[in-house]
């Protein structure tokens, strides 16, 4: 029976010390989406939007209360925002990250070790550059059904998923950001009055953005860095515009010769339907669709080929050429490798098959 | 004080005396009858009126006492057509009898030897359906009280002499017959040892029920969890006799205790076995989950809201706040009132008259519930929770371990309050040490798991056909493991054979 | 019989205490799987890089030769490590090495506790209540093993159980990840791949615990088998964890994760369930929980077999001064210390094992030209 007393002791203990202060869900800031902008050379502005949530009205949504606080660090941006608020500031449901282009610019250093060094923080989250201000973009109410937090993710997500922007997210920047030869990209976004939208890709050098695409060149980049089965494309086909929907693409990376002199080809296998012609007068088929093949291939390797020789000429390496080519060669030097890089020669094969015409011919 | 002077007069209770000892201790009593019978066999016939059967009295005893000249107790027992009679002097076999229905003959009032003639009537319910362990298909009888008619229910399904029943009387002021029932040949010898080894070592006053018997005999009994498997059910208990289990049963139960058993055993329905096997396993494994989800889900809900909240998904974030918004107790403090209610309600529900008790169970739950939500007491979202778990706590076949589930939440939630997800870990650890500790009579309690028995999972989480039940489970050490043959049956055909 | 092989203590176990051969393999399995691999990665990568899985291999390969050798000494002598040091070093020596080995063996016990609780502190609980939530994990571990043999090595068993569909979840970081980075080429030396093979063995620290629970094994000759599939499957799980890890992180990034297998839960993602790190350190403790249940049962089995005492006076004693030696260690810094000390001495203890077979080889030749 000592057993006993000693179990009835422990439960006490329990009791007594289980008391400690915890918050329960509903008593935190549970931060969804932060934003950051630059003030000067050592400070920074965060923002933040806390959603408050009110009781037996789960099918409106939210009302959401914005916080911001200018100063040197992040934690001490948070620290700051959390004077004005009422309850403890989670972070941990962080989905969200936005950074302004000045910035980004200026590099993303201490953004990257606070996102990479919090156990709290998911790896799922998508990251992001802001033309202009996060804050303003932040506040302002786009949607009645939806929080902005929602909204934006939602509005990059499915981009992503079912259209032309490659895949993202604080891991994959993570990794590129670490990982020798390559550097990472993320979405470029920009407000336009009641809405957000996709501007472009944002590449950077290390932490520092240093280049920006347009959202149209997006595919171009996608069918080069991943494998996909979603997005468009249009090309300029003897006066008329054409419009390819990718349903498949697949791409292989060739690393010719050693490591002392390697070349690349990017072999880029693409099916699609054709679901958009201009002109209706054109007949869809055999030879007119061999030639449209011909012409996309044509025109997406020039593209591709260019786009590439721009990165060399800035010394960066979205695509992880050099990662690409130290898993395959042994003896890899980093140093050697980012002084040959802008000379490399990179080739672009694309094979373009049209599987189906739509329903009408 | 109190447990000596009992032991003293238990004693003195015991102590067997003479005839006419007991003859006074008795005349005390107002339904014993001593009744001079005249005539042509002038005898004394003694007995309990309340005990013995008139109609025997009257239609075989007295009109055999009408031939004249029967002058010793030999004659008389000739002449009496009733089974079973002795005549006797031993006043300890005499007190049994009479206590039992029997009647007594003496020739005259201070003699030593007499006539026992057993004459004893039974009052009890008949032979009805099964409430506890009701099933939709399958037999629809259910022990009763009576030791007699349960053997009958038994014997009438195994009719085999190689099954053996064992009697022992326990409790010292009841002397309740206690049966032991095994098919000999089948039945380990150890099992046995071990059973009525324990039941001989019990020492109490009185033996009301079978649960009695599980409490005193249990390899464990400071633990929540039942070691012997009970049931009210005949035909459940005869597949537990050819599995080569022992069983016990006891007078004035209609339970009967089968052992050794194993955790798993009391989550298998006997419907089980009325099912093809797929439908069985498939509804098994969900019994099996519910019970799970009853013992966990409340403090996973205490465990994710105060500690983890960042593992709910964004979608069920917003419900799960705001139906909290205004909740003004912490998870655990909600968490415990709601349990409590729902605990009360089931106490109220099973103290009441049947009809009574579904009423407040169905009341009691729906205007409590909406009117906790409403006063802002309680969140929804638990409520859900807390009234499936309920619910999920009702599909165990066996209502023992149900009481065992109800329990054991507790520690869950109070691990869950201390440190999260790892302290339900850490409590879950407890338990499942605990379990594997545990033993039915001397064999393993968690098996098949621990020990692992493969042949043994053919029936725990799974129910495997009949054709693939071929040994009869190792649990119970059986002495001929074989249940069947394999036959060609099992071979597999080819295409238009 | 040889007189001079029997121990002045009786070794004889009785039969209900024993387990079957089977087991062994969970046993030994069970030993092995404890903290380091939730942060192995990082280490083994750090001298062969991502080349660093055949380093595993090569380590798995030599664990089942120490493997071979334990079983060897233990065929030869039917006792265990505290006999065998008796008969081949005399009394003095012979006892010294036991209890030697019974304070590593706590050591261990130590860093696989001190460690969990680093993991929790670190990744779900920063204002862990260590002095308090230490003594009730102690409890709970002095009442398992209070149970005996017989429950840890069920302990064991529900561990893999419990354990095995964690490695489903490996599914997610697949497919985020690029198989490119284990592309087949060896970029490193055979010294660098060797030195990563050390590393990579004290993963796989625990099987020495034979030594202490082989009486315990029921027809030990069998358990051989076992007991090698055990060493196996250790290697295995290592192996695709480590190739897991070097698919999803780049081989820079992977030197700045301090938790690699825990981040990898980071991502897996339900409808019902985010963040599976939660769920998956929580169901880590029953893999932590066997470990030093059977570590701890060991380490106070050797001076109950030297010195007769009861082994509950002993399992209470070890837990305090784990419990002190817990609470003590409160910095990072020590606990990584704490582990490279013992991973030091870990692997001097392989170094020893066939040191220890050759000895008794030795001496089992001089007594039988006797």
């Amino acid at each position: 029976m000592k057993n006993n007393i000693s179990v009835m002791v422990i439960i006490g203990i329990m009791f007594l010390t289980g008391c400690a202060e915890t918050y329960s869900v509903e008593d935190r800031a549970i931060i969804r989406v932060a934003g950051y902008d630059f003030v000067d050379e050592d400070r920074l502005k965060a923002t933040v939007a806390v959603p408050q949530y009110g009781r037996g009205e789960s099918s409106g949504t939210p009302t959401e209360k914005f916080q911001s606080a200018v100063d040197h660090s992040v934690k001490e941006a948070h620290e700051n925002i959390q004077r004005k608020l009422s309850k403890p500031i989670s972070i941990g449901k962080l989905e969200l990250s936005l950074f302004n282009e000045e910035l980004a610019k200026n590099g993303l250093k201490n953004m990257i070790d606070f996102l990479g060094r919090d156990p709290i923080i998911g790896r799922n989250i998508l990251l992001s550059v802001v033309k202009g201000e996060t804050q303003g973009l932040i506040e302002a109410k786009y949607s009645e059904s939806e929080t902005t937090s929602k909204y934006i993710t939602g509005l990059i997500k499915q981009n992503i998923n079912q259209s032309n922007f490659p895949e993202t997210n604080l891991h994959k920047f993570l990794y590129a950001y670490y990982a020798d030869g390559m550097d990472p990209f993320l979405p470029l976004i920009k407000r336009t009055d009641s809405q957000v939208e996709i501007d472009g890709i944002a590449f950077f050098d290390g932490a520092k953005m240093v280049h920006s695409l347009p959202y149209s060149e997006a595919f171009n980049f996608k069918i080069m860095k991943q494998d996909f089965n979603r997005g468009t494309k249009g090309i300029k086909y003897k006066e008329e515009h054409i419009v390819l929907e990718n349903i498949g693409s697949r791409v292989t990376y060739h690393v010719i010769d050693g490591i002392e002199h390697p070349k690349f080809l990017l072999d880029i296998k693409i099916k699609g339907f054709i679901n958009e012609v201009q002109n209706i007068n054109l007949m869809l088929n055999g030879p007119v669709i061999k030639s449209m093949e011909k012409d996309f291939e044509k025109s997406l390797q020039a593209q591709c080929i260019e786009m590439i020789e721009r990165f060399q000429e800035l010394k960066i390496d979205p695509l992880g050429l050099g990662n690409d080519l130290k898993n395959r060669r042994e003896h890899f030097d980093l140093k050697k490798w980012e002084d040959v890089y802008p000379t490399v020669p990179v080739d672009v094969k694309i094979d373009v098959e049209i599987i189906e015409t739509g329903i009408t011919s | 004080m109190g447990k000596w002077e009992r032991r003293g007069r238990n004693q003195q209770l015991n102590k067997a005396g003479t005839i006419q000892t007991l003859y006074k201790k008795l005349k005390e009593s107002k339904d014993f009858l001593v009744y001079h019978h005249t005539g042509p066999t002038p005898c004394v016939i003694s007995y309990l009126k309340t005990m013995a059967d008139p109609k025997i009295l009257n239609e075989s005893i007295l009109p055999g006492l009408k031939n004249a000249d029967l002058h010793s107790l030999e004659k008389i027992k000739e002449a009496i057509t009733v089974e079973n009679i002795s005549i006797t002097d031993q006043a300890e076999k005499i007190k049994e009898k009479v206590l039992q229905g029997y009647v007594v003959i003496q020739m005259t009032e201070n003699d030593n030897q007499v006539l026992l003639i057993p004459a004893s009537t039974k009052v009890g319910r008949k032979v009805s359906i099964p409430e506890i362990e009701f099933s939709v298909v399958g037999p629809k009888e259910a022990f009763v009280e009576s030791l007699d008619k349960n053997m009958n229910l038994i014997r009438k399904r195994v009719p085999l002499p190689e099954l053996t029943v064992k009697e022992l009387s326990i409790g010292k002021l009841t002397n309740t017959r206690v049966a032991v029932v095994y098919i000999d040949g089948i039945a380990n010898e150890i099992n046995i040892n071990t059973v009525m080894q324990r039941l001989k070592e019990i020492d109490y006053d009185q033996m009301i029920d079978s649960s009695y018997i599980a409490q005193m005999i249990a390899d464990n009994s400071n633990s929540p969890f039942p070691q012997l498997l009970d049931t009210e059910r005949p035909d459940r208990m005869t597949e537990a006799l050819v599995e080569g289990k022992i069983a016990i049963l006891v007078d004035g139960s209609p339970h009967a205790l089968t052992c050794p058993t194993t955790i798993v055993e009391f989550f298998s329905a006997s419907d089980d076995y009325f099912m093809p096997w797929h439908l069985a396993t498939v509804f098994r494994l969900i019994r099996l989950f519910a019970v799970l989800f009853s013992v966990l889900s409340t403090s996973l809900y205490v465990a994710i809201l105060t500690h983890h909240h960042e593992m709910i998904p964004e979608e069920l974030l917003a419900t799960i706040i705001s139906s909290r918004a205004d909740i003004p107790f912490p998870p655990i403090l909600e968490v415990i009132i709601l349990e409590l209610t729902i605990e009360l309600l089931r106490e109220a529900g099973a103290r009441l008259p049947t009809k009574i008790g579904q009423t407040i169970g169905i009341v009691g739950g729906i205007v409590i519930g909406t009117a906790a939500v409403d006063a802002g007491l309680t969140s929804n979202v638990l409520l859900i929770i807390v009234a499936l778990s309920a619910l999920a706590s009702f599909t165990t076949p066996v209502y023992q371990i149900s009481n065992t589930i109800r329990l054991v939440r507790f520690p869950f939630i109070i691990g869950a309050q201390l440190w999260g997800l790892i302290g339900v870990s850490m409590v879950m650890a407890l338990f499942i040490g605990h379990l594997i500790k545990l033993q039915s009579i001397g064999t393993p309690f968690f098996a098949p798991i621990y020990p692992l028995r493969f042949t043994d999972l053919k029936d725990a989480f799974i129910r495997l056909p009949f054709n693939k039940q071929t040994q009869r489970p190792i649990q119970t050490r059986p002495l001929k493991s074989e249940r069947l043959q394999p036959s060609d049956a099992n071979k597999k055909r080819d295409i238009d054979e | 019989m040889n007189k001079k092989r029997q121990s002045k203590i009786d070794l004889h176990v009785p039969e209900n205490l024993l387990v079957t051969p089977f087991f062994v393999f969970f046993l030994i399995h069970a030993m092995q799987l404890g903290v380091g691999i939730l942060s192995f990665e990082t280490y083994i990568a750090r001298d062969a890089g991502y080349d660093a899985w055949i380093s595993l291999l090569i380590a798995g390969a030599a664990i089942h030769l120490l493997l071979w050798i334990v079983y060897n000494i233990l065929q030869n002598s039917k006792g265990d490590i505290v006999s065998i040091h008796e008969e081949t070093f005399g009394k003095y020596i012979g006892g010294f090495l036991s209890i030697i080995f019974s304070l590593y063996v706590l050591l261990l016990t130590l860093t696989v506790l001190r460690t969990f609780i680093e993991v929790i502190q670190t990744w779900v609980f920063p204002q862990l209540n260590v002095w308090f939530f230490t003594l009730a994990l102690l409890l709970l571990i002095y009442y398992l093993v209070a149970g005996g043999f017989r429950l840890i090595t069920g302990l064991c068993l529900i561990s893999v159980l419990l354990a095995l569909p964690l490695l489903w979840l490996k599914f997610f970081p697949i497919q985020a990840g690029d198989i490119n980075n284990v592309f087949p080429i060896i970029d490193h030396t055979l010294v660098e791949l060797l030195s990563s093979a050390k590393t990579s063995i004290l993963g796989f620290l625990g099987f020495e615990l034979l030594l202490v629970f082989y009486p315990f094994i029921k027809n030990p000759e069998q358990s051989k088998k076992w007991a090698h599939y055990g060493v196996f499957f250790t290697t295995i799980i290592y192996v695709i964890s480590a190739i897991i890890a070097f698919i999803y992180f780049s081989e820079k990034q992977l030197d700045q994760v301090n938790w690699a297998t825990i981040s990898l839960w980071k991502i897996v993602e339900f409808p019902f369930v985010e963040r599976f790190e939660f769920i998956g350190i929580a169901l880590w403790l029953f893999v932590v929980i066997p470990n030093i249940c059977l570590a701890l049962w060991a380490a106070s089995r050797i001076p109950k077999r030297m010195f007769n005492i009861r082994q509950t006076y002993m399992v209470g004693i070890y837990c305090l001064i784990l419990y002190v030696a817990t609470i003590m260690l409160d910095e990072r810094q020590q606990i990584k210390e704490l582990n490279d000390i013992a991973n030091m001495i870990g692997f001097y203890v392989l170094m020893y094992i066939p040191v220890l077979f050759l000895f008794k080889k030795a001496r089992d030749k001089v007594r039988d030209t006797n």
